[in-house]
């Protein structure tokens, strides 16, 4: 159903798995007391892992979402050309509602790779799927209502897609904190098409043919 | 059982009855809530359920209710007309409310259920066309965000509906505004109804400092 591999002009994707990412290295960057790790995750909907086994569990369950078609999680890693080149940069995915025929984009990157458009590449390859191969109608995604960073990466990227803003959820979900209000952006195939965003994207099977 | 939710509410011209006492019942409904009952296309059109094609679903359906009523969860509640006519009329008219005109005639269900981890209450509504523009869809509304924020302590209570569906747009727009709430957009491919087909929505919201500030509501509301 989904691409093992995808590759954009600066970064390789590959399926949120313990056959693809190293157990102790994910749980390096994100384990409670990383020195970045609530700034990190105060506007995202999971909590430090306390323990490795937590992120066994993560990966774990990346494997669960692709079986069960429900998601297509990412690590993302900078290509060779790049910084930081191989490192696990963060995460990046599509989570599927086939009964509203749209997919909801999330991602998170750890700080060093903050500031560099990663967030904007991946989104492009990722509605790509959604749209050219998957036939979505729709793709989704929301930010916290306070995170001014994801508003910027957001709107530039919805606006290259064509997209727009939608308006803001209030008490939309509760994380450890409370209740949070978010902003919900769309873009719809059509749109997707007239915009005809310009970017590089490459699906690649696990032997790394082609895919689709 | 707790009784966060009450089993019956009063409001100036309606009676709200909990859909998980003996006052629901699933044959009655269902004259109402079938395939082929009066006005029963237009009256669903945009909404998520479709008419009842046997009186087992509509049983299912107030078991379903009263189990998150149990729960606390959230409740649906029997819309009955306290009178048949308003007041005055009647007072001119020189005589009680009698059979026929209306008195306990049953005009549509209501539900408020709870996210308590969001804090946030929803709303929704089913109206019988007779009982269209009369402001009974505001006046009910008063009701459960009075219940909402005074009774349960919820932060913001939200209610939707179809683009298409300009009877609730005026309804809503005009309850919200009266309470100080706000729209908060269309949003795209939001929800699947039964029959499968996707919908935009268009969202609206009253939190509770919003509620107390505005003090809109036009009727008198008594849980019993």
């Amino acid at each position: 159903m989904f691409p093992a591999i995808i590759e954009t002009e600066r970064l390789r994707l590959e399926p949120r798995t313990p056959e693809y990412v190293d157990v102790f290295e994910l749980y390096d960057h994100c384990r409670a007391g990383h020195p970045h790790i609530d700034e990190i995750t105060e506007y995202l909907p999971w909590e430090p892992h306390p323990h490795p086994k937590a992120t066994v569990e993560f990966l774990e369950g990346g494997v669960e979402l692709r079986e069960e078609h429900e998601g297509a999680d990412y690590v993302i890693r900078p290509k060779k050309s790049e910084d930081g080149a191989g490192e696990i940069a963060g995460f990046g995915g599509l989570t599927l509602d086939w009964d509203t025929d749209s997919a909801e984009l999330g991602t998170w990157l750890r700080k060093p790779f903050w500031g560099r458009g990663y967030s904007g590449e991946r989104a492009l390859a990722l509605a790509e799927l959604a749209f050219e191969h998957l036939d979505l109608e729709v793709v989704t995604v929301t930010h916290d209502a306070d995170n001014e960073q994801s508003e910027r990466a957001i709107e530039k990227y919805i606006d290259r897609m064509g997209g727009r803003r939608e308006g803001t959820l209030r008490n939309f979900h509760s994380d450890g904190d409370g209740p949070v209000d978010v902003v919900r952006y769309s873009v719809t195939q059509s749109e997707y098409h007239d915009a005809d965003p310009d970017h590089e994207v490459t699906f690649l099977d696990h032997e790394g043919e082609l895919w689709a | 059982m707790s009784d966060l939710f009450p089993e019956t509410v009063l409001t100036d011209r309606l009676w709200l009855v909990g859909a998980d006492t003996a006052d629901a019942d699933a044959l009655d409904l269902y004259e109402h809530w079938r395939e082929g009952a009066p006005d029963i296309e237009e009256t669903t059109e945009y909404l998520t359920w479709s008419p009842y094609d046997h009186p087992h679903g509509v049983a299912e359906t107030l078991a379903d209710v009263a189990e998150r009523t149990e729960n606390d969860e959230g409740a649906m509640y029997l819309l009955r007309l306290r009178e048949g006519k308003p007041r005055e009329e009647r007072r001119s008219a020189g005589s009680q409310a009698e059979p026929g005109d209306g008195a306990g005639e049953f005009a549509g269900t209501a539900g408020l259920f709870a996210d308590w981890d969001s804090r946030v209450g929803g709303l929704g509504m089913w109206l019988r066309k007779p009982f269209w523009g009369r402001g009974y869809s505001g006046e009910r509304a008063d009701a459960l965000l009075r219940l909402a924020f005074d009774r349960l302590d919820l932060d913001l209570v939200r209610v939707s509906h179809l683009p298409e569906n300009e009877n609730s747009e005026r309804a809503i727009t005009k309850y919200v505004e009266r309470h100080g709430g706000r729209r908060a957009g269309r949003f795209r491919n939001r929800v699947s109804f039964d029959d499968g087909i996707v919908h935009d929505t268009i969202e609206y919201s009253v939190s509770q400092p919003e509620w107390r500030e505005a003090d809109g509501a036009n009727t008198a509301v008594e849980f019993r």
